[in-house]
């Protein structure tokens, strides 16, 4: 299905808005590698589907989790209450600027069937997983909104299959801390479309930690606002596409004040004939001074056919500032290799452990200890 | 236990080891000397299956369940797990992989070859532990990185300390020796002796005789342009000590 006969059941209203905005195309700098329409080829999820919410646990950690776009009024769990947003919530998200797609995408999630929930901490924190899972190929539309309370880890896990739009967004008050443990497993039919923005004020912390394993097609921005004294965060990913999956990874940091502080560690494992792209900017404004800033992407190619972009950015307008970035793209060392294979390790075995060497400093950027332990366990395909 | 026939090799075209013959019984301790360039390295990693170099003629064979077995074609991991280990000069290091994590793989990889049953993660841990005193080496090791940021003497350490583990038949150490302070020798030289048995046999490839004062060998070869020019007892290396190689090299060319 073209996007253009998908947004044939908008409103002539809707159709004629979203016409006059630009819509994302390759030909612009922030979508030069990934096609817009591709995110965006099957119908969307029928409203009327109703499955409700399950419990589970994994060890101590609360599961909920949501299957399609069903939800149906609050859940409580742990720290944390979910319910869905109220009119003035969604209002607000809708005018927010994106800066990949300008008013385009929220005017498309405006006309479109879309699930919006509110996160909020209510207690003092204790890491929750929120579960999302599909079984049939359309389109989801979810949108996260939350506010913190002073601080609290989230686990964001999609499963299943579908083409998954997503948006998670928010602003942080000051002192206050938050981090998100992003877990895509969508099998290999499926698309992901991830955006998330956060505003970060004088001394409060947003953290994400984006693994990205399976889905067809996927495609990430994220952004972060630093816009006050000691204001800090940390934004990281793991990506690990196989067969010929596409994935594509666009960050934006904005430091706007002074003494903030930024860190960015993506990394790459590249199988198969898969593709993984990496384009960052990291921009520092007029007299911002005392920065610190960091950005590194490494990409490590499997095979012969895989393929890895990496465009590590930095735009600095004042002077006082440590800015940092780097990127490699490589291969498996034969050294390395021929080194546990002296020790009786096999050739595939050797590539697994050391390829899930390469990962692991990504995942240990996770802080809650349970969370990182969960992901580091998952990884490994121990649980 | 290895018996090495008219063995001829290369890295890309260059032939290196050119017409070896060479014999290993267990229990039996051998030092390969001999001057920069020689092949030394080259033919400890040819026995040990090292993809870079080509053999082009000749034959490696190896004491397997009792029968000499050709391991020419066999994979590096195949040899290993044969019981062929290969202690290195330069031990990589391995980022993101704790040194337990890759001694309790080689070891579960061995138990699995000899149908043993896999030791868990604490039973292997204790096991480890048991061997550390020998090396003068403390737990620390064992949670960081293989080889990362460990000095010299650690790196040889840690190579033999993987030796006492996995209990090879047959060990070929590569210049164990080389970049260790005298303390360090001895205590590198008290994990090899550590192995030694009837059933065991050791290849110590070095440039000094100073290890074979504290690891004794029954053999003594001298590897010169790819071809051993002359093998003797260790006194043999005493005299290497003393003259140099021109006495030996003189008449080559």
């Amino acid at each position: 299905m073209s996007f253009l006969e998908k947004t044939k059941s908008f409103s002539s209203y809707d159709q004629a808005k979203l016409k006059s905005l630009e819509m994302p195309h390759m030909k612009n700098e922030q979508w030069k590698y990934t096609n817009f329409e591709r995110l965006f080829s099957s119908p969307w999820i029928p409203s009327s589907s109703q499955t409700p919410c399950e419990r589970s646990k994994i060890d101590d950690l609360e599961v909920l989790k949501i299957t399609g776009a069903s939800f149906s009024s609050e859940e409580n769990l742990a720290s944390i209450k979910m319910r869905k947003s109220n009119k003035e919530e969604i209002e607000m998200f809708l005018k927010r600027k994106h800066f990949y797609a300008q008013g385009f995408l929220s005017q498309l999630i405006n006309a479109s069937p879309t699930l919006y929930l509110t996160i909020e901490q209510i207690s003092k924190n204790t890491p929750v997983e929120i579960q999302f899972f599909n079984s049939s190929e359309e389109q989801i539309n979810i949108v996260l909104l939350g506010t913190v309370k002073d601080k609290q880890a989230v686990s964001l896990r999609f499963t299943g299959k579908g083409q998954y739009h997503v948006h998670v967004w928010g602003d942080l008050k000051p002192n206050q801390s938050l981090e998100h443990v992003i877990y895509q497993e969508l099998d290999q039919t499926s698309s992901f479309m991830f955006e998330s923005h956060y505003n970060i004020p004088r001394d409060a912390h947003y953290r994400q930690v984006l693994v990205q394993n399976g889905a067809q097609f996927s495609r990430h921005n994220i952004s972060a606002s630093l816009t006050g004294e000691n204001a800090e965060t940390d934004l990281h990913g793991l990506y690990r596409p196989t067969g010929k999956s596409h994935v594509d990874n666009s960050t934006y940091i904005e430091h706007s004040a002074s003494h903030t502080f930024s860190r960015q560690v993506y990394k790459g494992i590249m199988g198969d004939e898969s593709k993984g792209i990496f384009a960052g900017i990291v921009k520092v404004n007029k007299d911002c001074l005392l920065i610190e800033a960091e950005q590194l992407n490494k990409n490590l190619l499997l095979n012969k056919k895989a393929q890895a972009y990496s465009r590590p950015q930095m735009e600095i307008d004042a002077d006082d500032v440590k800015c940092a970035h780097g990127s490699t793209i490589g291969q498996l060392s034969e050294a390395e290799l021929f080194y546990f294979e002296s020790r009786g390790i096999s050739k595939d075995r050797a590539r697994a452990m050391l390829a899930e060497g390469f990962a692991m400093d990504v995942l240990l950027k996770i802080d809650n200890e349970k969370l990182r332990e969960l992901t580091i366990k998952r990884l490994r395909g121990l649980c | 236990m290895l018996k090495v026939t008219n063995l001829h090799a290369q890295v890309e075209t260059n032939p290196i080891i050119k017409g070896i013959n060479f014999e290993v019984r267990p229990g039996e301790v051998h030092a390969i000397m001999g001057p920069n360039g020689s092949g030394k390295s080259t033919f400890s990693k040819l026995i040990s299956g090292h993809p870079d170099y080509e053999l082009t003629e000749g034959s490696i064979e190896f004491d397997i369940n009792g029968k000499m077995t050709n391991i020419a074609e066999l994979e590096a991991s195949d040899r290993a797990r044969e019981g062929i280990f290969l202690g290195f000069q330069y031990p990589v290091e391995i980022p993101g992989v704790t040194n337990i994590t890759f001694m309790h793989e080689a070891f579960n990889a061995l138990c699995e070859h000899q149908g043993a049953e896999k030791m868990n993660e604490a039973d292997f841990r204790d096991f480890v532990k048991s061997k550390l005193p020998i090396l003068e080496m403390n737990e620390a090791f064992l949670d960081r990185a293989v080889n990362e940021g460990f000095s010299g003497g650690e790196k040889k350490k840690n190579e033999i300390l993987q030796m006492l583990l996995l209990n090879p038949r047959l060990a070929l150490l590569d210049e164990t020796d080389s970049g260790l302070d005298i303390d360090a020798l001895k205590t590198v030289a008290k994990g090899v002796n550590a192995i030694r048995s009837k059933y065991n046999a050791i290849v110590l490839v070095t440039h000094y005789q100073r290890l074979l004062d504290y690891i004794q060998p029954d053999y003594v070869h001298v590897l010169y342009q790819g071809q051993i020019i002359k093998s003797g007892d260790r006194t043999l290396a005493l005299e290497l000590e003393e003259k140099g190689y021109d006495w030996l090299t003189a008449g080559i060319q």
